[in-house]
């Protein structure tokens, strides 16, 4: 091939250098996900989220950083499902990758380690997944470079009391709880609660995870006449449950289930007797703010209930890193976070401030299993069903 | 190999690891941390997997206890120096080690692994429901303790080199071959006057102080323990396995093994779900290619492409070749 | 009272269902098959496979999921452990666990991470045993436990496989010597193993729930009851899950259900404390 050196050849020759000034070199944002074990399925919801709102955010150019437009480059370790190895590949995204951010993965097991090495690292994490408590007390004073957005406990266990409101029962509440973090903080929240909204826990189950042996709990529930059942599960354990509870003749009025009822997986095992389940969200199709349609026109045939919550939640922390590295106008470690901090605006999952510390509260709602879609009932989109349909 | 050239790769291995850090760059340290960790545990169920021949499938109570020592030192009113906590972690996981071993010492084979790890299951589920040890939430450390990644690696790096040193050393003394024979055949040894009850509870202390060592440096590179991990039963696999591929009851084969499964661990880490497979798959074929472990190969190798050779004309050349040990029996002391 | 023991009972009949196969490995081949509960968690997949696609009861899936464990057992004993057998030395044990990462890894790329069941009313509907509701699975759980130990010991005491199989355990060389294929015996039992623990996937499949990584939790369990029953011992397999799981439901009772894990383990250690070579075990190597 020959090279003619024409006055238009030049022309181009130096548009297409100035255009390549033009482009900086990609920012890196990493994180590391669990793509076994229990939690395996939520990682890759979370992965489909951050890889959608890096491509459409890179699609339309990239994130504008001081006057020079850079594309994201989105990197993912894989952890196993072990905590173990988060605080290694937390090191390697920063120190190996040149990771300008951090982006956290789920639940406290796999957001504090992350958060860890985001303080000793001073490199900003934008996560969410994880209860704004759990992760919080987690550390004495507060974290320094981590943030967080989701729902806050306290004000996420009230719309069991909100959604029980709306139907008739004998406010006696039977507790199913899993013996973690989550089943720990909610069984709490819950027990300190229901006096004041009226209720009364009637039954309490506290077992370790990977119980499959239900029948004695059902039975004491029934016993203690119980019709309202509130459930803090994996899904293994919440699917041993809920057969068993139908096996065994025990139909409360209303069953939640907290990070088991939260797929399309719950009604894919169970079928029918999923119907009527309620889980706590914060998101729910049809809510929102730039960016929900996206996620789900993109993702929401993949993915239903709290899994395209979680997808939106990380497009959302995608939203903001970028956002805030625009304000800042660098990726400078200490500009970027105070940026993040003074986040103020309106996202995929709807409006995010950090306004508790370094966590930005998400409001909750209540959704319920109807024929197989997940619905909101609290604030009302549709009447809630009572009894549970399922067990009943 | 001689003990010459064993202290000379150890001197080696020590100027190696105390000049890394000047040569490598940051990430460096923490795969290099990563690996000592690995291969200093693996060398430290050696001395009583290998060596002694007690099959310990338990020895994650001690990665665990000596990591919750280090957390709950360094939240105290008072919290205690580090050096101070690490050195208590190694001292409480010792004397759990030993106590468990007198306690488990009429058991057999099998029956003592299951016996250990059912004492690490129970740990486990009892700090999950004590709300005095964090219960499921756990224990973050401190933030603003005096360690960064090169203190840990050398940390690490220093423990690694010094268990394995020992396991060089011991296989030489008259300790050390009263623990192969007790490995090999308890009864006779103990009608040759070695005191099995004294070995195996020292062996167990040794290597549960060491592994409680590792637990120790584990929690200050996390600054958080929570049980699942600290108690995870992974620990215990990874120990065994690396020691298996590497080469059981061999000095230097933990080494071998570790390297061999943490590399690959490490080469796999963006490979997502598939990673674990591959991992197996590996794992399997090495197994299968040299049960005795990779120390194993080397030797194989080199009788292999000796017979393979034209014969020299005198026997004194021919009979200078090492023989691999063909006896199903592990290598004694084999590096 | 009845409540709790009717309840053991289920629980230990499940128990026994899968440590069978467990125990028979032990005590014969001497191998500690720390793939065992992925035998279950293979047959509960296989049994939604094959009533996904031939629409049949799951009983029946049942059925056709056996035979395929069994052969891919035999074919596992054969072709990778008893060369290392042979070998001598802990290679063996250390290439079970590889096959369990192995098979774990491929549950999740082939029917991916989520926690499955099997739709079926089966593990729905309940009835009544001596005033005291109970589930269908759990009465399934309790004859499968008791029908298989039975099987199994008819099998061990009555047949000439099962003679083979015992002088292979006890001696393997003069069994070679004396014109038993060992090989093939210890590969036979092996599948037998696994056959013994994937039934047990009728009961869990249907009754519960399953995800990839869900064999540990059961080989746990399996070694529990085969540790505190003795190894090889096909009755004290079964005394010791309806043991185990009348302490499950006992403790859970008593000291608070999150406290399972801690009493079940801590029997465990106790009980190998006192009688080192499990409550029913000979005292052999």
């Amino acid at each position: 091939m020959t090279i003619r050196y024409t006055r238009q050849a030049s022309a181009a020759t130096l548009l297409l250098a100035t255009a390549a000034g033009a482009f900086a070199q990609d920012l890196v944002v990493g994180t590391s996900l669990p793509f076994a074990g229990p939690f395996a399925q939520y990682g890759e919801t979370v992965r489909d989220g951050y890889q959608l709102a890096v491509e459409q955010i890179n699609a339309k150019g990239g994130v504008m950083v001081g006057g020079k437009t850079h594309k994201l480059k989105l990197v993912i370790l894989d952890n196993q499902g072990d905590p173990n190895q988060v605080a290694a590949q937390g090191r390697k995204l920063v120190q190996n990758e040149k990771a300008v951010a951090l982006l956290g993965a789920l639940t406290p097991m796999f957001n504090v380690p992350i958060s860890v090495v985001a303080d000793s690292a001073k490199v900003p994490l934008v996560m969410s997944l994880v209860p704004i408590d759990a992760w919080q007390n987690a550390r004495k004073g507060g974290w320094h470079y981590a943030w967080n957005i989701y729902a806050h406990e306290p004000e996420a266990t009230t719309m069991s009391w909100k959604a029980a409101d709306q139907i008739t029962t004998n406010k006696k509440v039977a507790l199913f709880l899993n013996s973690d973090d989550d089943g720990e903080i909610w069984g709490r929240n819950w027990a300190a609660q229901a006096q004041a909204a009226g209720y009364q826990i009637a039954y309490t189950a506290k077992v370790p995870m990977g119980t499959t042996n239900w029948s004695t709990h059902v039975n004491g529930a029934k016993a203690a006449g119980a019709e309202i059942v509130l459930g803090q599960l994996i899904p293994p354990d919440a699917i041993a449950l809920w057969k068993q509870m139908k096996a065994l003749g025990f139909k409360p009025k209303m069953a939640t289930c907290e990070k088991c009822g939260s797929g399309a997986f719950w009604v894919d095992a169970l079928g029918p007797v999923a119907d009527g389940t309620m889980t706590a969200d914060v998101w729910v199709r049809g809510m929102g703010g730039p960016g929900a349609a996206e996620v789900t026109q993109a993702l929401g045939d993949k993915w239903k209930g709290k899994q395209l919550t979680g997808a939106v939640m990380a497009y959302t922390a995608v939203q903001v890193l970028a956002d805030a590295m625009q304000r800042a106008g660098s990726t400078a470690p200490q500009a970027l976070n105070e940026a993040i901090g003074k986040t103020d605006g309106n996202f995929a999952v709807g409006k995010v401030k950090f306004s508790l510390g370094h966590a930005a509260p998400v409001p909750s709602l209540m959704l319920q299993w109807q024929g197989g879609q997940a619905l909101r009932i609290v604030p009302k989109d549709v009447a809630v069903i009572a009894p549970a349909a399922g067990l009943n | 190999m001689s003990a010459q050239r064993e202290t000379a790769a150890l001197a080696g291995l020590a100027l190696a690891v105390v000049v890394a850090p000047a040569l490598m760059p940051d990430y460096g340290l923490v795969l290099g941390f990563g690996l000592f960790i690995a291969a200093g545990l693996a060398l430290s169920w050696n001395l009583v997997g290998g060596i002694t021949g007690q099959f310990a499938l338990g020895h994650a109570l001690y990665v665990g206890v000596g990591a919750y020592v280090v957390a709950l030192g360094t939240t105290l009113a008072q919290p205690l120096p580090l050096a101070v906590a690490v050195a208590l972690a190694m001292v409480v996981s010792a004397t759990l080690a030993a106590a468990s071993a007198a306690a488990f010492l009429r058991m057999r084979a099998a029956y003592f692994s299951v016996a250990t790890m059912g004492l690490a299951l129970a740990a486990m589920a009892w700090v999950v429901t004590s709300p005095a040890l964090g219960a499921t939430a756990g224990i973050t450390l401190p933030g603003d303790l005096p360690v960064d990644d090169r203190r840990l690696f050398w940390a690490a790096g220093g423990l690694a080199l010094l268990t394995l040193a020992l396991t060089a050393w011991i296989v030489r003394t008259p300790y050390g071959l009263s623990l192969m024979a007790v490995r090999d055949d308890e009864q006779a040894a103990a009608e040759c006057g070695v005191n099995p009850l004294l070995l195996k509870c020292s062996a167990m202390a040794l290597s549960g102080a060491l592994a409680g060592g590792f637990g120790a440096l584990i929690a200050l590179q996390k600054q958080m323990v929570e049980p699942m991990s600290a108690f995870s039963m992974g620990w215990t696999i990874n120990m065994i396995m690396m020691c298996v591929i590497g080469g059981l009851g061999s000095v230097w084969g933990p080494l071998l093994g570790a390297v061999l499964v943490y590399g690959t661990q490490q080469a796999l880490d963006e490979l997502a779900v598939w990673n674990l497979l591959v991992t197996a798959l590996v794992l399997i074929a090495v197994i299968r290619l040299a049960p005795g472990g990779l120390v194993e190969l080397g030797p194989r190798l080199l009788a292999r492409l000796r017979r393979r050779a034209p014969r020299p004309a005198s026997t004194a050349a021919a009979s200078s070749a090492p023989s691999p040990s063909t006896s199903p029996t592990q290598p004694q002391g084999q590096p | 009272m009845l409540a709790l023991l009717l309840d053991a009972l289920a629980t230990g009949g499940l128990y026994a269902t899968v440590a069978l196969g467990l125990s028979l490995v032990a005590g014969v081949m001497r191998l500690l098959n720390l793939a065992q509960g992925e035998f279950l968690v293979g047959s509960v997949y296989l049994m939604l496979l094959v009533g996904k696609t031939l629409h049949v009861d799951p009983l029946a899936a049942v059925l056709v999921a056996l035979p395929v464990v069994g052969l891919v057992a035999y074919g596992v004993q054969r072709g990778l452990l008893q060369a290392l057998m042979d070998h001598g030395g802990e290679a063996p044990l250390v290439a079970t666990f590889g096959l369990s990462i192995a098979a774990q890894a491929l549950f999740q790329v082939g029917f991916g991470p989520a926690a499955v069941t099997i739709p079926s009313d089966y593990g729905v509907t309940g009835t009544t045993v001596l005033g005291h509701p109970m589930r269908v699975v759990s009465l399934l759980a309790l004859g499968l436990g008791l029908g298989l130990t039975v099987l199994t010991h008819a099998l061990l005491t009555h047949t000439t496989y099962g003679r083979a199989l015992r002088a292979a355990a006890e001696d393997p060389m003069a069994a070679q010597s004396l014109g038993v294929d060992v090989r093939h015996v210890f590969a036979l039992c092996f599948a037998l193993g696994a056959v013994l623990t994937a039934a047990g996937a009728a009961v869990v499949g249907l009754g519960f729930s399953v995800e990839p990584a869900s064999g540990l939790l059961w080989l746990l369990r399996a070694v529990a009851v085969v540790v505190i029953g003795g190894m090889g011992s096909v009755w004290g397999t079964l005394a010791a899950a309806v043991l185990l799981g009348l302490v499950e439901e006992a403790g859970a009772a008593l000291a608070g259900p999150e406290y399972r894990d801690v009493i079940m383990f801590g029997l465990l250690v106790l009980i190998l404390v006192v009688r080192p070579t499990g409550l029913f075990g000979k005292a052999l190597r």
